[in-house]
């Protein structure tokens, strides 16, 4: 994107002195500062199965050309009618570069890379992994296809989005072995006497999750670095850890055991990078808000990981407290209609969602801003274009 | 009932449980009352994850505990004291190598006293098919957490009819974007919203 604090400027001003209508990219940039005309509309293409925009599309050739990914982000693009669509590669996990430290993905055609063997398997194996010098493999493909998205349209949004030291600490021992090591090692720093610890390390290896995230907070720098060094701006970027959330643990293990991490990767890089984290509510929702870390950046409004009914929608009593959180930190309610409800609901019902909660947003005058978290298999793109379609319909503030 | 095993179970005290279920014995406890300790200790923990107050580590400690319990316990107990409400097969379907959502329904099943045989994660159809040969399930329960894996778990029940095993067994799914319709869709005999609902699911197919 262009300079980034331009564009704001420029779309500020013609929202404030009624300069036309706003563009999808002026419009997400002015509501992430005050209300802007309408609700805001959001597109992660990679949540967009390759096959329903063209069956030519599968990830084994999208985990083997750059070009590929650009040809279908510029389908995706053309044919799905969001204010903002980002992230235009369909790489999977492997996008934040657990393949290129060690980590064995499968790539089969019309299933997303998925991890199959983790490197870290007992504590002599973390001092294999080295610090990476420069972008390889997957990871240098991201890179690529983010500069290359860059130079072709200037006026789209370019989100860097890459895993903090919880995240990349899963990809490389594994989600059943880490949160075992964790427990280890809170119970072996949490014991009262040495008599306990001793037993502890008869169950377990105490120091093996400290030196992990040690490892991991190390290569999460780097990998922004890499970023960097490879021609992007991490002005937006966002360090993600949504696994480090409940039910995975706790808010008060989160803060103990991993947030410190976390903490040194955002201060190593400056600051730049947002590192947004993923709650179930709004009470902690605005708790993150109020913290000196977590409250800084975009994103850190989310129904992303909220309680939903069966049917796949964010229980309705959610929404009010978060949009009056969206309006007193300024910020956009980003409610996503998750991939499920998308694919099942009809189209009468989907209307009615998003009628209720732009009806809403504009009562309580805060912004929103609507997503949709994948369209999967069942669903189409004519479906997530409807979907867009109420938001505009109803969105008006 | 002994309630220090109890609550060590239920607060994942991996650490004693050795010490503490042999010193129970040598007290002369009864072997089948310590397994109803540790039963209810496994259940006390689930109740704790279904109520937002446990996570994750706490439930793998629980179960952890639970097991070096049992490796004590087991040679003593009798015959007959360890009953089972019925057997569950579990897994995630092929091409999917989420875990933690099933192994957290196996968790909340054995807590009821389910014996369950969790086959892991990316299970082929044939697999499946072969464990319900096996074990002899009531029960048979997929996860998928992808939107396309979830696809998979109707070629599981195409393979259980095509092997004739598909009516001596109940296949219930889970995981987040399967849901009621695509069970009754693909011919699943329930669907569990999340863990905790899967005890009541089973029971209720019983």
């Amino acid at each position: 994107m262009a300079n980034p604090i331009l564009t704001m400027g420029k779309a500020l001003l013609k929202h404030k002195l009624h300069l036309g209508t706003l563009t999808g990219m002026e419009r997400f940039m002015v509501s992430a500062v005050t209300l802007a005309d309408r609700a805001a509309t959001f597109l992660a293409a990679t949540n967009v199965e390759p096959d329903l925009v063209d069956p030519k599309f599968d990830y084994v050739l999208l985990s083997q050309s750059v070009e590929a990914n650009l040809e279908l982000f510029e389908l995706v693009r053309q044919r799905i009618q969001a204010d903002v669509v980002a992230v235009p590669y369909w790489l999977g996990l492997m996008c934040v570069g657990p393949a290129e430290l060690g980590t064995v993905f499968k790539v089969e055609k019309r299933r997303v890379p998925y991890p199959v063997e983790y490197p870290i398997k007992k504590q002599e194996d973390i001092a294999k992994i080295k610090i990476p010098q420069q972008a390889t493999g997957y990871l240098k493909m991201v890179f690529d296809i983010n500069r290359e998205v860059q130079r072709r349209y200037p006026d789209s949004l370019v989100i860097l989005t890459l895993d903090g030291p919880w995240d990349l600490a899963m990809l490389l021992r594994g989600d059943h072995d880490l949160p075992t090591d964790l427990r280890i090692h809170r119970d072996y720093t949490e014991a009262k006497d040495q008599a306990t610890r001793d037993k502890i390390r008869r169950f377990g290896n105490p120091d093996i999750y400290p030196a992990i995230m040690e490892l991991t907070t190390q290569l999460s720098i780097r990998l922004f670095q890499l970023a960097e060094e490879n021609g992007l701006s991490l002005m937006g970027s966002s360090l993600v850890d949504q696994y480090a959330a409940k039910p995975i643990m706790s808010r008060e293990d989160y803060f103990k055991y991993v947030h410190p991490y976390r903490v040194r990767v955002w201060e190593a890089l400056d600051k730049k990078v947002s590192p947004g984290y993923f709650v179930p509510s709004p009470q902690e929702t605005e708790q993150n808000l109020q913290d000196p870390v977590l409250g800084k950046g975009f994103g850190g409004l989310s129904n992303y990981i909220f309680p939903q009914t069966p049917e796949g929608i964010t229980l309705p009593e959610y929404d009010r407290p978060m949009l009056e959180l969206a309006k007193t930190y300024k910020q956009s309610y980003m409610y996503m209609v998750h991939g499920k409800y998308l694919r099942d609901a009809t189209e009468s019902q989907l209307d009615a969602t998003v009628q209720r909660i732009c009806r809403m947003a504009a009562e309580v005058r805060a912004n929103l801003m609507v997503s949709i978290a994948s369209v999967p298999p069942g669903a189409s793109v004519e479906k997530a274009n409807y979907v867009f379609r109420l938001v505009e319909k109803y969105g008006r503030y | 009932m002994d309630e220090t095993i109890s609550k060590a179970v239920a607060e994942g005290n991996v650490y004693d449980m050795e010490d503490m279920v042999n010193s129970a014995l040598a007290k002369g406890e009864n072997p089948k009352g310590l397994l109803e300790a540790m039963m209810a200790g496994l259940k006390t923990c689930g109740d704790r994850f279904e109520s937002g107050e446990y996570f994750l580590p706490e439930l793998m400690g629980a179960g952890e505990a639970f097991t070096v319990g049992m490796k004590v316990l087991a040679p003593k107990l009798a015959l007959g004291d360890r009953t089972s409400q019925g057997t569950v097969v579990l897994g995630t379907v092929r091409g999917d190598v989420h875990d933690i959502g099933k192994n957290l329904v196996g968790f909340m099943l054995e807590s009821a006293g389910f014996t369950v045989v969790n086959l892991g994660v990316d299970v082929s159809a044939e697999a499946f098919a072969q464990a319900v040969r096996d074990h002899k399930p009531q029960v048979l329960g997929m996860s998928g957490l992808l939107t396309t894996t979830m696809l998979g778990m109707e070629d599981v029940i195409e393979e259980l009819k095509r092997q004739g095993l598909r009516d001596q067994v109940k296949v219930i799914i889970g995981g987040a974007p399967v849901s009621k319709k695509y069970a009754e869709q693909i011919g699943a005999d329930g669907y569990g919203n999340d863990a905790a609902q899967a005890v009541k699911l089973v029971r209720s197919l019983l």
